[in-house]
């Protein structure tokens, strides 16, 4: 090789290697329920080298590969799609996963997302019958009743397992009640703390 | 009338070399199986080292050390380059359990390799360095490893494990190099296995500098 071909080489692979990733870092997030223990969105991605051992050991089959048209970055990264099946917080990822993209934590402090009630679509909301599955399927008790005998969330005590949404009766597509990522707390790498 | 002529039994060095070789990589694939199979009972086993081979990857341990600028994840890979560094890369040879399986399929198939011309030979040769550059640059210059996202072309540890889980991606790009190496033996991991340059590289200096003392010695009883 020589010194002409060796320039146009190195520049081809540094643009390859530069712009496919500045536009990946700085592709649109989604909102992505992750397995306990995750490290910080930002990092996830890049911590994760899609080997599946999570998805395989998840006793609970809550763990899918995210879909590469949802989001290109976030491509077979594990993610928890409650209505299909809720995580039991067993914490088996956090044991295979080689790379530290998902570790292990104290079982106290998970969370992953919150539940929030679609009040709409809820039978004891709307249609005033008697229902409550959300509340009997709740493993933290983050749902009670309340003076009228309708279900409300306790979002400090949720940790968005998705068992709620998981068996929630309503036979449309979204669920009654459907957990978001919102106030999930993730592994902190540079202040090495689950926060 | 017939003149029985017997083999003598006896192996040569290289050919010793390649029967231990074999063994090696032979338990080195069994060992990998047996994490694989284990890592999917519940519950986990604390006990066992199930990730052991993800955490040996020496590349995957720096590119990520790049990207969270924490040197933690190193460790694990540490111990593995710090033996390359002394004794060359025995690792593709001798450990890699995706190099194993491309050589017992090479040695049980047919041994008419593919012909290629030398042009083509060093281009083959020449596209590995920048594999390597492409992923660590990428790393440094975006703040975006492509490693661990196109592990599937790039990782032959997650490119097993995906295929052998069974996700379709993964197991067609396994099918493809197995495919590859019946052609040529090892052409993915000449062509396109950054790890294998990354320990190669490792494993280089100290070597020469082993040869060159080796080779001094050799002048100096000479004389």
């Amino acid at each position: 090789m020589n010194r002409k071909e060796f320039i146009l080489s190195i520049s081809a692979v540094l643009f390859a290697a530069m712009w496919p990733g500045f536009l990946l870092r700085s592709a649109r997030r989604i909102s992505i329920i992750r397995p306990p223990g995750s490290v910080e969105e930002t990092l996830f991605s890049q911590f994760c080298i899609r080997c599946g051992q999570c998805m395989k050991i998840c006793p609970a089959h809550c763990l899918k590969p995210v879909r590469i048209e949802r989001s290109i970055r976030d491509w077979a990264t594990p993610e928890i799609i409650p209505r299909q099946a809720g995580c039991i917080r067993c914490q088996s990822c956090s044991k295979v996963c080689p790379t530290g993209a998902i570790r292990k934590v104290e079982n106290e402090k998970i969370k992953m997302g919150t539940a929030h009630i679609n009040r709409k679509e809820c039978l004891v909301w709307t249609h005033q019958k008697e229902c409550l599955i959300c509340l009997e399927f709740c493993p933290v008790q983050a749902i009670y009743k309340d003076e009228n005998g309708r279900p409300v969330v306790n979002p400090v005590l949720c940790v968005g397992c998705g068992l709620c949404e998981q068996n929630c009766p309503v036979t449309t597509e979204e669920a009654a009640i459907r957990v978001s990522p919102s106030g999930e707390r993730r592994f902190r790498i540079k202040e090495n703390k689950y926060c | 009338m017939f003149k029985i002529r017997l083999k003598k039994p006896v192996l040569n060095s290289v050919a010793r070399k390649i029967f231990v070789r074999r063994i090696s990589q032979a338990a080195s694939i069994f060992f990998f199986f047996f994490l694989f199979k284990r890592a999917a009972v519940f519950p986990v086993s604390d006990k066992l080292p199930l990730s052991i081979y993800f955490k040996m990857d020496g590349l995957l341990a720096v590119a990520m050390s790049i990207i969270s600028k924490s040197f933690s994840l190193l460790f694990p890979a540490i111990f593995l380059l710090f033996l390359i560094m002394l004794s060359g890369n025995f690792f593709c040879s001798w450990l890699c359990p995706f190099g194993g399986i491309i050589d017992y399929i090479c040695a049980l198939s047919f041994r008419k390799y593919w012909k290629i011309s030398p042009a083509i030979k060093g281009l083959f040769r020449s596209m590995r360095p920048w594999t390597l550059v492409f992923v660590l640059t990428s790393a440094v210059l975006a703040g975006f490893s492509y490693y661990p996202f196109l592990g599937f072309v790039f990782d032959p540890f997650v490119i097993m494990n995906g295929a052998f889980i069974g996700l379709k991606i993964w197991l067609v790009f396994f099918a493809v190099i197995l495919m590859a190496s019946i052609l040529k033996p090892r052409l993915w991991c000449y062509c396109l296995c950054p790890l294998g340059w990354f320990y190669t590289l490792v494993g280089t200096k100290l070597r020469i500098r082993k040869i060159i003392n080796f080779s001094r010695e050799k002048v100096f009883k000479i004389r």
